[in-house]
């Protein structure tokens, strides 16, 4: 699903160039949960964000189903995140202004569907992580825990292929924790690509395959044994 | 979409108080302003407009050319209008039209009126419509009249008045047969009652008379008639009217009907100056709606970044921040259009108008206020739009997002541009209030206060002869009265001053040296009466009438054109008379200041005469209300059938000034409103931009910094855009204040003051303003602001 061949990703300030990510290859597979791991500062959130497409690597080639991302232009690649991409985030990302109903429906905006359609996907959604006597609420109103579920819904409702998730329960106490990552665990495997970003072991132990992050550069891979869970 | 945007402005407004009240209020403000002065500059703008014929109608009038220069008049001759009709086939119809103030009998009642004559084709050249009676049968009878609904009302109630009977002048009956539609307001040409030219007792002594112009002759020309074509032929016509040599020194030209207005008051000009102050004040608003919503992107980059991440292209998200802007400013053009409603009255009886929003059936008017709305936020939520959308979502999202100091610049950039405009419009003011100072106050050469006018002349007696008894014996008895210093007859006062010119010439140079001079009718107590003063010679004496009625009293103007120093051996011609040059009084100002004062001929007339227009009464300072009430007494005793009209001459004169006083009225409350709404923005500003600087007055307050440091940090910025404000508004304001000027006679010089009070009085605005913010920033617990960084 995925092909990344030498990426190489840095800030020059004036004299210095600071390098984030340096020759990062890395393929991931459609289903597959891959965990991203290391230090604060190795570059973990910015592969994510790349991945995204919300960033852009200074050099080397990816691949989004053989399509070459870093040639497409902004506005084909915005059509390709858009329609295939979900993200979550740790500080869940609401707008304040919306309620949770209008925040889910906003991806769907973005994509045109119609309203009656958009009616049906979100009530589906609302049902399917148990908060429909919460739609009208705002996020301020809501849990962490809660704000994250709705930050999930958003996420998967217009059926993305691939889910990227930077730190998902960093801001929450372990047994919401624990909830979204079943939500997660879950979605994986009804088939959704999950790729996650974790400080944490436990977290990482949800997923099949974890990276370890340093200084920019990949250290090494290890393969998680499917028992578990 | 739509929906969606929307009840985020909604939910936004309801957040965000101040923020969004200082937007909005300012926005309505700015909107109701320019609304209000639209529709001021439209009335002026259009004046005349709504005649169906408008761009057909012409008034001619005449250029007179003499040596000292040319000289406009738009007085024509009874026989013109038809002579040019058979003339010329381009010229469909005419109508001779002047009016005159006379006495209206009803049985016993009387009435002073303004009467109109004018021929019924005044029916088929302008629009102004019939309520009642035919046009036809109007014009069978040149006994006709017809009236205005509000002299209908004023004279017989809510009785029918067709039919009815009036005596005007003392002397000829009409019949009502006809009233009139209300004429608009913004119409130069307003009709109380009508009668035919014919109906009037001299006319038949004029009918055919190349020699005596009073009257004004309008033109219907073909349609798409350039008026160059038949102006290019009246040289023709004078040569074969009067002769080759008046050829000479005249041309008769032609006036649109829609410039009429222009050319009398010089309305254009005002309302395009007041249309720069609505454009000005909006422009000041719209600014604030940019800035605040630029330095508020910081607070909304997270919520750009989200939408970004969901799939929002960049054109999205503009439409986004654009139709905020504009919903904004619809809302402020809702609280807009309640002001104006509100407002309106209140500026219609203060400038005697009848201005009307009309939106409530004439979609043109919605769709315009809908434009200004949409023009409005569109301008300034373009700008914020388009630097929002562009900040990249991945920093947001992280919180790393800094206002870019491009952004910055552009905010500070335009809080100048604010308060140059702001200056530049109090410069303004201040230069209008003081060349209205100084023309009030100016010394005119004549002594105005405490004159008292009386207008009264023969013809507002039936009985002439008895009149003219009545108006001696009471002039006589109020001489007795001690306050009364002096008491004089003319046919001018300083202040109504009529245009009536003369051919005149020095009799030692002949006719070629023909002059076109300004002259008026006084007895011999008029300069006495206004103090003038002589420069050389003396003026009239009842003692020695002959002598007063073989001379002429000029002013120095006259004495320039006549090219001599001394009166002495000279004598000038008018007509077939000869006069001596009895004295040369000091140019005083009979108009006001904005025209340059020009030669005047004093004739004497005896105090009977029947040109005496006006009685004057000099009264001793101090005792004005017991002589008035004694003036009034012996008026009711002698003249007990005329109504005792009076007015003060010093008010009569200032009353010159009315449009400039006028302009002067709205561009202060709209330099006023100008600078409020450049304080509010500011004020908005400056708590945005120190809020954003909290961490740093925490860190300072810890390292030992002072609390009036920190307000001095705080300030320091916002002063330094002040002063490049006023460096770049005073010397626009200087050059366009000048160019105004060029339009006064007599005029000031624009004082260094003007620019040291404006600057001043708008620093000081913006630092109790952004000190206001930064006393409490300064004040707050540094510890406070550090804990939750």
């Amino acid at each position: 699903m995925i092909r990344l061949s030498n990426i190489f990703k840095y800030y020059s300030n004036k004299f210095l160039k600071t390098y984030v990510l340096q020759d990062v290859n890395l393929n991931v597979e459609e289903g597959e949960f891959l965990t991203i791991m290391g230090p604060s500062g190795a570059g973990k959130s910015t592969l994510l964000y790349i991945m995204g497409m919300l960033d852009e690597a200074n050099s080397g080639k990816y691949y989004f189903h053989d399509m070459p991302v870093h040639q497409l232009k902004e506005k084909e690649r915005t059509n390709l995140h858009k329609h295939e991409i979900g993200f979550i985030f740790q500080n869940y990302h609401l707008i304040d202004e919306l309620t949770v109903y209008e925040n889910i429906e906003t991806p769907l905006l973005y994509q045109k569907i119609k309203s009656s359609e958009r009616k049906g996907l979100i009530a589906d959604m609302l049902d399917r992580f148990n908060i429909v006597a919460k739609k009208s609420l705002f996020p301020s109103q809501l849990s962490g825990g809660q704000q994250q579920l709705v930050g999930i819904a958003r996420a998967v409702i217009a059926q993305p292929k691939l889910i990227l998730a930077d730190e998902p329960t960093g801001n929450l106490n372990s047994q919401q924790g624990e909830e979204i990552m079943e939500m997660l665990t879950q979605l994986n495997r009804e088939g959704t690509t999950i790729i996650q970003v974790t400080h944490s072991e436990k977290n990482a132990a949800y997923g099949d395959r974890i990276i370890h992050l340093l200084d920019g550069r990949i250290m090494n891979e290890e393969l998680i044994n499917s028992t578990v869970a | 979409m739509f929906k969606n945007y929307f009840k985020i402005v909604l939910r936004r407004i309801l957040r965000q108080k101040m923020n969004t009240t200082i937007n909005i209020l300012g926005l309505s403000v700015g909107i109701a302003a320019s609304i209000i002065i639209f529709l001021f500059a439209h009335n002026e703008l259009t004046y005349d407009q709504f005649n169906k014929n408008a761009d057909q109608i012409y008034l001619i009038y005449k250029e007179r050319i003499t040596p000292t220069g040319t000289q406009i008049t738009r007085d024509t001759w009874l026989p013109m209008a038809e002579a040019l009709k058979n003339e010329y086939p381009s010229v469909t119809n005419t109508v001779r039209v002047w009016d005159s103030d006379e006495w209206v009998e009803l049985g016993n009642q009387k009435f002073e009126e303004n009467i109109t004559y004018a021929d019924p084709q005044l029916f088929d050249v302008f629009t102004f419509p019939l309520v009642r009676g035919s046009r036809d049968v109007i014009s069978s009878d040149i006994h006709s009249a017809v009236i205005s609904q509000e002299i209908a009302h004023k004279y017989f109630g809510d009785e029918d008045p067709i039919g009815k009977t009036i005596r005007i002048a003392f002397e000829t009956d009409y019949i009502v047969r006809g009233v009139l539609a209300k004429i608009p307001q913004n119409s130069s040409t307003q009709i109380k009652i009508m009668v035919s030219p014919k109906s009037a007792p001299y006319y038949e002594r004029f009918a055919n008379s190349w020699n005596a112009s009073w009257i004004y002759t309008y033109l219907l020309l073909k349609p798409n008639t350039p008026k160059e074509d038949l102006e290019s032929q009246f040289p023709k016509f004078i040569t074969k009217t009067w002769g080759e040599e008046e050829n000479q020194r005249t041309n008769l030209r032609l006036l649109a009907l829609t410039d009429f207005h222009n050319e009398t008051t010089g309305a254009r000009s005002n309302a395009y100056i007041l249309l720069i102050i609505a454009f000005i004040v909006l422009a000041i608003a719209s600014i604030n709606f940019m800035n605040l919503t630029t330095a508020r992107s910081l607070e909304r980059a997270r919520e750009i970044g989200i939408r970004k991440v969901v799939g929002a292209e960049r054109g999205r998200l503009i439409r986004q921040f654009l139709s905020e802007s504009i919903l904004i400013s619809l809302l402020a053009l809702v609280l807009g259009v309640v002001l104006v409603e509100l407002f309106l009255p209140i500026f219609n009886s203060l400038y005697h108008l009848s201005l009307d929003l009309t939106y409530r059936n004439n979609v043109i008017t919605i769709l315009a206020l809908l434009g200004l709305a949409l023009g409005v936020g569109f301008v300034a939520g373009v700008y914020p739009a388009f630097s929002m959308s562009r900040m990249p979502a991945i920093d947001t999202m992280r919180g790393q997002f800094k206002n870019s100091t491009e952004g910055i610049r552009l905010r500070l950039g335009l809080v100048v541009a604010q308060f140059c405009l702001s200056i530049i419009l109090i410069i303004a003011t201040g230069v209008l209030w003081k060349q209205m100072n100084y023309m009030k106050n100016a010394n005119l050469y004549f002594d105005k206060d405490n004159v008292l006018a009386v207008p009264a002349g023969l013809n507002d007696f039936a009985d002439p002869e008895a009149g003219q008894r009545a108006l001696e014996n009471f002039k006589n008895e109020i001489r007795q009265y001690d306050a009364v210093q002096s008491v004089s007859s003319s046919s001018h006062i300083p202040g109504h001053w009529p245009g009536a010119f003369t051919f005149v010439y020095p009799v030692e140079q002949g006719e070629e040296r023909r002059l076109r001079m300004r002259y008026c009718a006084v007895d011999a107590h008029y300069f006495e009466t206004y103090g003038m003063e002589f420069k050389q010679g003396r003026g009239f004496s009842e003692e020695l009438p002959a002598e007063a009625e073989q001379s002429v009293v000029v002013n120095e103007a006259a004495m320039r054109d006549f090219g001599w120093t001394s009166v002495e051996g000279h004598q000038i011609r008018l007509g077939d008379t000869r006069f001596n040059i009895l004295g040369v009084v000091k140019d005083y100002h009979y108009d006001s200041l904005v025209e340059q004062i020009a030669p005047v001929i004093h004739l004497y007339r005896p105090p009977d005469n029947g040109r005496h227009r006006i009685i004057s009464i000099k009264l001793a300072s101090g005792s004005v209300l017991p002589a008035l009430d004694f003036i009034r007494k012996k008026w009711r005793e002698h003249i007990p059938d005329n109504p005792f009209n009076f007015f003060f001459v010093d008010d009569n004169f200032n009353q010159l000034y009315e449009s400039q006083e006028r302009l002067l009225k709205v561009a202060g409350v709209f330099s006023g409103l100008a600078i409020f709404i450049a304080a509010l923005g500011l004020f908005a500003l400056s708590s945005l931009m120190i809020v954003q600087r909290t961490k740093e007055i925490g860190i300072r307050k810890v390292l030992g910094a002072s609390v009036s440091g920190i307000i001095a940090l705080l300030s320091k910025n916002f002063v330094k855009l002040v002063l490049l404000a006023i460096l770049i508004a005073c010397p626009i304001a200087w050059y366009t204040m000048n160019k105004w000027l060029q339009s006064f006679a007599y005029r000031i010089e624009i004082g260094l003051w003007v620019f040291a009070l404006a600057g001043g009085l708008v620093m000081l605005i913006a630092l109790v303003t952004v000190s206001f913010q930064a006393i409490r920033a300064a004040l707050a617990n540094p510890v406070e602001s550090l804990r939750y960084e």
